[in-house]
């Protein structure tokens, strides 16, 4: 049956500066799928996916309903922080999901982007390029991005790459924590963009603030 | 019953919950009650929450009993720098909540309306006939309602849950939306998409509005089916009985009382 769909891409730094929070960060993946996966009309309305990356990215959960699936992949630790590899896994894999989900009849929603990092891009020459044609406005599948940054992530940068809305983590907040927030922030999207609003659409919902985080002003046109 | 309250005076709270309107907390002590802390920007009307609370004492017996073990029926408002900020009210009955994954889940409606999915495929679900026993329970929770002058409202998949423990059961939340006819509700209430009546305007339910979502939740129910409604053509799915009664909710005005499902939904066959 044709459905109306907005599907989620969880975009998470996995290198080896988030070895000692990786864990927390998936605990708070795993809370994220039983809230989504037990809630049969949200769990019916988006999808899901995760792509993890550091020196390249990959896919660890292909794009599904959370009902669908009984665990999602474990976030593992590598070295290195390419965004670029990021941002272009992300726009193939968008690509490649929605050209499905059309092609089996169903109305799609902009993709929303959960970006997250806590450090640097070690690729600072070539990410531009790739994250210029994630956002093309030619492009007409460009996502929605909402920017994560935790420790030693730039401002700067994530408020660059936020296209909706961009979080700093705040000093005080101790990365496991920050990680547990982000988690909390993404669930509650989901859920409350899961529920058809009264005029019979799809609205993307995001937190206006989140606990320990500043939020930074990101362009607007 | 708990009356009005201060919430400086409620022993220290455990959020269960985070709704569209208000913050959920199991409240400390023997009680076992829950307080629903309304959002800021949420407007209660505290001396319609006042008659609400009070009304069920004005029911005859059986109903104030069918009321109390079926509803999370408001039974006292919390107060803060003397604005009404919140409500008590019971929490489900364990009955009414299952583990799924781990953790416990209450078991919504919106479990029996959807195809079976990995993620709750350890769930019980209800045989053809006991369906067709909660519907019943569904209808008289109604009628009772109706009976007495009260609304829903705002039906949700989510606020009705279901129990095959000791037998089929009926369990309502979010009551603070149920409103007495003619007046306006405690809170303003949300209509949940996929559950407006077409014939009725947004957020001002009639008796027949409330009618019309009745026959939803027991099409639904019957049908295993979260989207189908009374105009769909539902031929050889359901008895003729039924039928006929689905057909005149299709229809605004005539659609049919709560106690006019409970022979048709007595021994048929879905
Ligand atoms: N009486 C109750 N027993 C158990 N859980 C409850 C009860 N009332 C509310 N909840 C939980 O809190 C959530 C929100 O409550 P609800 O009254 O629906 O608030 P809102 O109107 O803000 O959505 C419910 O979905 C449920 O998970």
């Amino acid at each position: 049956m044709p459905e109306q769909i907005l599907p989620f891409y969880v975009v998470c730094d996995q290198s080896y500066s988030m070895a000692d929070h990786v864990d927390g960060l998936n605990d708070g993946l795993r809370e994220l799928h039983r809230a989504v996966g037990t809630d049969p009309v949200v769990a019916d309305k988006t999808r899901f996916c995760l792509i993890g990356f550091s020196g390249d990215a990959e896919v660890l959960q292909p794009l599904c309903a959370l009902s669908d699936v009984v665990g999602i992949a474990d976030l593992v630790v590598s070295p290195a922080t390419s965004f670029g590899a990021a941002f272009t896994v992300l726009r193939e894999t968008i690509e490649r999901d929605v050209g499905r989900l059309k092609s089996a009849g169903h109305r799609v929603y902009r993709p929303a982007v959960f970006f997250l990092s806590d450090g640097q891009p070690t690729d600072p020459g070539t990410w531009p390029a790739a994250y210029d044609r994630l956002v093309d406005p030619a492009w007409h599948l460009r996502p929605n991005i909402i920017a994560f940054g935790i420790g030693d992530a730039d401002e700067e940068t994530i408020r660059r790459v936020g296209t909706v809305r961009a979080f700093m983590s705040q000093g005080g907040l101790g990365p496991g924590l920050a990680l547990h927030e982000f988690a909390r922030a993404l669930t509650s999207s989901v859920v409350s963009s899961g529920e058809v609003t009264e005029a019979g659409d799809l609205v993307l919902r995001i937190p206006r603030t989140v606990s320990g985080f500043t939020a930074l002003q990101v362009d607007q046109v | 019953m708990a009356g009005d309250v201060q919430l400086a005076d409620l022993g220290v709270a455990r959020q269960i919950a985070d709704g569209g309107q208000g913050v959920v907390f199991r409240v400390a002590g023997p009680d076992g009650l829950l307080l629903k802390l309304y959002h800021d920007e949420v407007r209660v009307n505290a001396d319609e929450l006042g008659r609400l609370i009070a009304l069920p004492e004005g029911f005859a017996p059986p109903d104030r009993r069918l009321v109390a073990a079926s509803t999370a029926w408001p039974c006292g408002r919390v107060f803060h720098r003397g604005r009404c900020v919140g409500l008590l009210m019971r929490e489900a009955p364990p009955r009414f909540v299952t583990s799924i994954a781990g953790a416990p889940r209450l078991l919504e409606l919106q479990f029996l309306l959807y195809p079976r999915r990995p993620m709750w495929r350890e769930l019980v679900m209800p045989s053809a006939d006991e369906r067709r026993r909660l519907a019943v329970r569904y209808a008289r929770l109604f009628q009772v309602l109706h009976g007495n002058g009260v609304l829903v409202g705002d039906v949700s998949m989510r606020n009705l849950l279901w129990s095959l423990v000791r037998g089929p059961g009926v369990f309502a939340l979010d009551c603070d939306g149920f409103r007495l006819l003619g007046r306006r509700p405690a809170v303003r209430q949300a209509d949940t998409a996929g559950w407006v009546d077409p014939a009725a305007r947004i957020g001002l339910p009639t008796l027949d509005s409330d009618r019309y979502k009745l026959a939803l939740v027991v099409l639904r129910l019957l049908l295993a089916d979260h989207a189908v409604t009374p105009t769909d053509d539902l031929g050889g799915r359901l008895d003729p009985e039924l039928l006929e009664l689905a057909d005149r909710a299709a229809r605004p005005g005539e659609r049919p009382a709560a106690a006019d499902w409970l022979p048709a939904l007595a021994g048929v066959q879905v």
